[in-house]
């Protein structure tokens, strides 16, 4: 089902082509998994060092 | 014809009357008074009205024009919802709080100078922070505290900028600033309140430890009075654009890692906050539109999401999200009233965010900003991924040890309203069309690209959710913030007042006390100045015989054994007068 959905951004045009990205048919699945991944790689490298326990504060 | 009131009027005459009403009486009035003020609205005209001379200044409390009307018209629906949820609390306290807080909000928006703007950002916050210490725990407490140190702090740095605006341009009109040095002070005075980072630390701190009502509050008012008065007076500034950017991403990236259910809605305000200060920042008629339709959209969605997760605290009594889950089928409307708003804030076709979320985003585009385009893609990504772990891991996570009931009517009520006005907008966004700031609006939101990049986007979000699932699964931990550097900071400031500056004190206090014992005893006797430089040494040296022959006594000093007559004394100063005069005379 999820990637049934990718056919639908190759027939849907893009209103507004102002960067390289925009030409791409079905970008957002791209930006979807790459932001996904790259979010969780950097909240777990935000956790590597900014990371305490419960009670830090207390 | 009927005269309209400044809309902050009613609600801070309308507190004071609070704790004279009991039972359904109170609840009724309660439910009145922002009934009475969206009525009040109504009567309201474009223009400038309840102007006041003070000291050579014009006090305008009532400058009404478009932008000004929407954030009013939600900051009074918000108002009437937030209350039918908190309807059953007793403490007289909680309601004038939120009363003067509203109102005071309300002053803000509606004030059309710099001096009474001031007056209205103080008391809304001093009037909210009562919100987060009617929790009545040492850690609601300490939060206020940081919470008002902090809005001290930028209340002192927008009172820098309006009196430097002031003499430098002889205008208090609220109108849009530039960079002068009195402009930057009142950029980082609206900027506190509209979480910039690094000075947003204290939202993440306080609105998890006010009142469960309260936090619903608190999460409307203050940050976005922020970004109108960052609308109103710094449209278009790429500074502002770009730190919305960063706030956009800041906000998902902390929120990723959060525990507590509302720290993560926290900072989910600073990164929707971020899409807001986005759109004013690119200035363009869109990007204002979508930054205040932002507003209107984000207040509702995030109450409600504060609205929920109050709900489960009230309920169960936890607000760790590695302490819930299960809880689906035991509080449905609160379940299914989150999934809208978590739908809302991802911003889903269909839903008010969706709308809102499109024009700021569009807004980047058409303005030629990739790197905040891309900025606020990558938010959006986060976003949905965190309201994905909250609701799976709060109402459909197993935990066979959950009991729950489902929360009070009046609760539930406010809840479904807010859902459905989430929806209502989501569905027919001319609503919110017709009470932007420029209009008519160019923007169409249901488009075939937009709609089927949005589902891509979600599907492979949800994708990668479940299958890292582990990784962004809550646990128990403190994530460390810019806040560490202020509590450190805080910390360093408390020892050297307590140690170094403590001691200088003392010493200086010491000295002072000799300095002023001496010239008591000079005054006493004169002749001691010529006296103790000879007293001194016949002292140490007779001091060295006796230690030279071993000789010591136990003698005490008395001072009528040195003194000489005070005649002596009026000798000499008839001397020196004498020699005074002498001088001045002859020479």
């Amino acid at each position: 089902m999820v990637g049934l959905c990718i056919p639908f951004g190759f027939f849907s045009k893009q209103e507004h082509i102002v960067s390289l990205w925009h030409r791409i048919p079905s970008i957002d699945v791209l930006f979807g998994v790459l932001g996904a991944l790259l979010l969780i790689a950097a909240a777990r490298v935000l956790a590597s060092f900014a990371e305490k326990g419960e009670d830090f504060y207390d | 014809m009927i005269k309209a009131v400044p809309p902050a009027l009613i609600f801070i005459l309308g507190a004071l009357l609070i704790p004279l009403l009991k039972g359904k009486s109170k609840q009724v009035y309660l439910l009145l008074i922002p009934a009475v003020a969206f009525m009040d609205f109504l009567h309201l005209e474009p223009g400038t009205s309840w102007v006041y001379q003070f000291l050579g200044y014009k006090l305008i409390f009532c400058q009404v024009d478009r932008l000004s009307l929407v954030v009013g018209y939600i900051f009074v629906i918000i108002g009437f919802l937030a209350i039918l949820y908190a309807l059953h609390i007793q403490e007289d306290g909680q309601h004038i709080a939120a009363f003067l807080y509203v109102g005071s909000s309300l002053g803000v928006v509606f004030a059309g100078d710099y001096f009474s703007l001031f007056a209205f950002w103080e008391i809304m916050a001093v009037s909210s922070v009562f919100l987060v210490w009617y929790q009545k725990d040492k850690r609601s407490l300490d939060a206020g505290f940081r919470y008002l140190i902090m809005h001290i702090i930028g209340g002192c740095s927008l009172l820098a900028g309006i009196i430097i605006y002031v003499v430098e341009t002889g205008s208090t009109a609220v109108t849009h600033l530039g960079t002068g040095p009195g402009d930057i002070f009142i950029l980082i005075g609206f900027g506190l309140n509209a979480a910039f980072i690094p000075i947003h630390t204290w939202l993440p701190d306080a609105y998890p430890e006010g009142t469960f009502t309260g936090s619903v509050f608190l999460s409307v008012y203050t940050t976005k009075t922020g970004v109108y008065v960052l609308a109103r007076c710094f449209a278009g500034a790429d500074f502002v654009a770009y730190m919305g950017g960063i706030m956009a991403v800041y906000g998902v990236i902390f929120a990723l890692r959060q525990n507590d259910a509302r720290k993560l809605l926290s900072y989910h305000i600073v990164s929707q906050v971020g899409y807001m200060v986005a759109g004013v920042g690119v200035g363009t008629a869109l990007g204002v539109n979508g930054g205040i339709g932002h507003v209107f959209n984000h207040i509702l969605y995030k109450a409600l999401l504060f609205m929920c997760m109050g709900s489960v605290i009230y309920m169960t009594g936890r607000r760790k999200l590695t302490d819930m889950g299960g809880l689906a089928k035991f509080m449905p409307v609160t379940c299914i009233t989150c999934v809208i708003a978590a739908l809302s804030i991802s911003g889903a076709p269909g839903f008010n965010g969706f709308v809102s979320k499109g024009m700021v985003i569009s807004s980047a585009v058409e303005d030629h900003k990739p790197i905040l385009e891309l900025m606020l893609i990558l938010a959006s990504v986060g976003t949905f991924l965190s309201f994905l772990k909250l609701t799976y891991f709060s109402f459909f996570a197993p935990n066979p040890e959950i009991k729950a009931k489902e929360s009070p009517v009046n609760m539930q009520l406010a809840m479904g309203l807010t859902a459905f006005l989430c929806v209502f907008i989501g569905i027919y966004p001319k609503v919110l069309f017709e009470v932007l700031p420029f209009y008519p609006v160019h923007y169409h939101p249901y488009t075939a690209s937009h709609v089927i990049g949005v589902v891509q986007l979600f599907m492979f979000v949800g994708l990668i959710f479940m299958l890292f699932k582990g990784m962004v699964a809550p646990h128990r931990a403190t994530v460390l913030d810019f806040d560490f550097f202020y509590r450190m900071g805080g910390r360093g400031l408390v020892w050297v007042c307590v140690a170094p500056m403590s001691n200088l004190r003392s010493r200086l206090q010491l000295s002072s006390s000799r300095a002023v014992d001496i010239a008591m005893r000079l005054a006493k006797n004169p002749m001691m100045i010529v006296e103790i430089p000879a007293a001194y040494a016949y002292l140490r040296i007779t001091q060295g015989f006796r230690y030279l022959s071993g000789y010591s006594s136990a003698e005490t000093y008395n001072e009528n054994i040195y003194r000489r007559p005070i005649g002596v004394g009026v000798l000499v100063a008839i001397i020196l007068l004498f020699a005074f005069a002498l001088i001045h005379f002859v020479f």
